[in-house]
């Protein structure tokens, strides 16, 4: 029998982009609650549908820090079951537990269950998760895998942003870092698992914008053990992102930068006009990491705890979405939102700015924020081999 | 009849969360239609669409942010705003003048046919889009600081002037809504020529001119458009602007004439006549 109410299939008729996305950062590493950032993204209501929300929060479980929490979404007891068998022969489940929903906020919900794991079998923990997340989210039937890092999660479903935060009582956890989405649904359906953010191990991507390269990025992507299922564009961001920090070893004090330039790197008619030193590396990511660029407009906020927690602001080329940053007034935290209202309506800070198209800015914990706008390529002049 | 009601203040804030944006513009022509000619919008966060097409002649001062199309299709209305403007400031705007205390992003006075804009701060990418003239109708836009990438792209006809002035230092208390009275005319700066524009300057431009205070260089310039000489007749053309920007945000008019315009102009009216060919039939 079909099941016709299922929360981690997708709908076959899409619905029919003004995505909401705001973030914010303790510089300090100092953890506040969810009610911060419902704000900031609750006042873009006009940007958004009622077909899509979400959160990431990091630093969530401390007495868990070692473990990798995979959240997942689940229709029933059954698929539980089944995630669960799953899990068992290639971790051990040292803690499992329902996440605690209000009841009286969305008519229809799936049930959101949480596993604190420890990696058995053989090979880098990190690609085993990987490859777990991407196994319970196209093989287990009405099961649906939201993020898999360590003290982080996503919390993300079909609704308005700011029900889906009362959803999940996100007023009752703290977090350092957090990021939100509101979303509008355009080119691909809106339901659960389609939700922003998108995440892979411990990073978590929120886009608004499309991503018209995705076929291109998709293939790449499957050359290097990917597997694009989700039917929404913004999957691929969190997949580059990943194996291009995690995987490319690329030294991690320049790894952001790095992956900022491939998903937008700097036209020819620019590179030829770089310095020397520069020119090479301009040149050779652009050669390098071709199927990897995003095209498209995008703005984008990437979260992630790799190598360090830290929070990167970015958009396409051409500026076509809009994105502002800010910090607050005794640079303790750093906002990312896009309108520069949702950040006063929280901090009336007078430093803020627009950042550069194509170009991030990123901020991390007891680091000056990199604004990206004085040198292309901060940071980046260091021999090639 | 009742004694003429000039002032309302309308608070946008009224029970501690900003107000829908369709709530705040019943309440402004409601007020209009009652007879009043300035409005005050106080605690404004966000709020869409303020002013769109209004065609009395009445003031809108706004302390706060606005949202975005602020002044959208309007036709004679000034607003002030004491704050930022999101994107998309005096979209298609008609006449009217329309003032902002602090900085306007992407895509201001998009496809706009009259009226003038005057920003204090910077602004982001596609400064006045398809903006045209026609006869007597020229919109003008200027801005006080920098512009970002695309600046006048596609651009049919009227005027846009970036000055690359700094109010950083001019104003001492940027936490509250800035008013004229609080920049300092002594501490405004000039921004270096490398900062004040971006790549792809006036792409595709067809009609219309750039005037840009400082040096830009050839590679900044995008397609179809060409430096012309600066000339006294600009420099008349271009002072009652100035004086009305300097009269606005309390700079002294001297430290504009101090540093020299690039003028932009189209290389031809119909620059991509000869890239695309006729339809056969």
């Amino acid at each position: 029998m079909i099941k016709t109410n299922s929360f981690t299939t997708p709908p076959i008729n899409p619905n029919h982009d003004a995505c909401g996305i705001a973030a914010l950062l303790n510089l300090d590493g100092k953890k506040v609650s969810g009610v911060k950032i419902k704000n900031m993204i609750a006042l873009m209501k006009e940007r958004e549908n009622g077909l899509g929300g979400g959160f990431a929060a990091y630093g969530l479980f401390p007495k868990h820090k070692e473990q990798y929490c995979i959240q997942t979404i689940l229709d029933d007891f059954e698929a539980k079951e089944l995630v669960e068998e799953f899990l068992k022969d290639y971790t051990d489940i040292l803690e499992e537990e329902k996440v605690i929903v209000r009841k009286d906020v969305i008519k229809e919900y799936p049930m959101t269950w949480r596993f604190f794991v420890d990696v058995t079998c053989k090979g880098d923990p990190d690609d085993i998760i990987k490859d777990i997340m991407m196994h319970i989210n196209t093989s287990i039937r009405g099961a649906f895998c939201i993020s898999g890092g360590k003290n982080m999660a996503v919390f993300k479903g079909c609704g308005w942003a700011a029900d889906i935060a009362e959803f999940y009582q996100l007023d009752k956890i703290k977090a350092y870092m957090w990021s939100a989405h509101s979303r509008f649904p355009t080119n691909t359906p809106g339901w659960w698992g389609g939700a922003h953010p998108f995440s892979v191990l411990g990073h978590a991507v929120v886009h608004n914008g499309e991503i018209t390269s995705y076929g291109t990025n998709a293939e790449y992507l499957k050359e290097l053990g990917y597997e694009c299922k989700l039917l929404t564009d913004t999957e691929v961001l969190a997949y580059i992102f990943d194996f291009l920090t995690r995987k490319s070893n690329y030294p991690p004090k320049i790894v952001h930068q790095i992956a900022c330039m491939v998903l937008s790197p700097p036209y020819w008619k620019d590179i030829d006009r770089m310095p020397p030193k520069l020119k090479k590396w301009a040149t050779a990511i652009r050669i390098t990491h071709r199927k990897a660029m995003a095209n498209g407009p995008f703005a984008i906020v990437i979260t992630t705890d790799f190598p360090k927690p830290t929070m990167i602001g970015h958009s396409d080329r051409k500026k076509l979405r809009p994105l502002i940053a800010a910090v607050s007034e005794d640079e303790s935290t750093f906002y990312l939102s896009s309108e520069l209202s949702s950040i006063h309506l929280v901090d009336q800070t007078p430093n803020f700015w627009q950042p550069d198209p194509g170009k991030p800015v990123i901020a991390s914990i007891g680091e000056p924020i990199i604004k990206g706008t004085k040198e292309p390529l901060e940071g980046l002049p260091i021999k090639i081999k | 009849m009742t004694t003429k009601k000039r002032k309302i203040t309308i608070n946008a804030e009224p029970e501690g969360w900003p107000m829908d944006y369709r709530e705040l513009n019943k309440k402004i022509r409601k007020a209009i239609r009652d007879g009043y000619t300035h409005l005050i919008l106080q605690n404004v966060k966000g709020q869409r669409f303020i002013g769109a097409g209004i065609k009395e002649p009445v003031t809108i001062e706004i302390f706060g942010d606005a949202g975005l199309d602020l002044g959208v299709f309007s036709e004679g209305i000034t607003a002030i705003v004491h704050g930022c403007s999101e994107y998309l400031l005096g979209n298609t705007l008609n006449a009217g003048e329309l003032i902002v205390y602090g900085d306007s992003w992407d895509v201001t006075g998009m496809g706009a046919r009259g009226g003038r804009i005057f920003v204090m701060g910077n602004g982001g990418s596609r400064i006045g889009i398809h903006m045209k003239e026609f006869k007597d109708k020229k919109p003008v836009i200027v801005y006080g600081g920098t512009v970002k990438q695309y600046c006048g792209e596609y651009m049919a006809g009227g005027m846009i002037v970036v000055l690359g002035l700094d109010f950083g230092d001019a104003i001492a208390d940027r936490k509250k809504p800035v008013e004229r009275e609080d920049i300092d005319p002594n501490k405004v700066k000039d921004i270096i020529d490398e900062k004040i524009v971006q790549s792809d300057l006036c792409g595709g431009i067809h009609g219309g001119t750039v005037y840009i205070r400082g040096d830009v260089p050839d590679h900044s310039l995008g397609v179809y458009a060409i430096k012309d000489e600066f000339t006294q007749e600009d420099k008349e053309i271009l002072a009652p602007i100035i004086e009305r920007f300097c009269e606005l945000f309390n700079v002294p008019v001297d430290l504009i004439w101090k540093k020299k315009f690039t003028k932009i102009t189209p290389v031809s009216s119909r620059p991509f006549g000869k890239v695309y060919t006729y339809t056969p039939i």
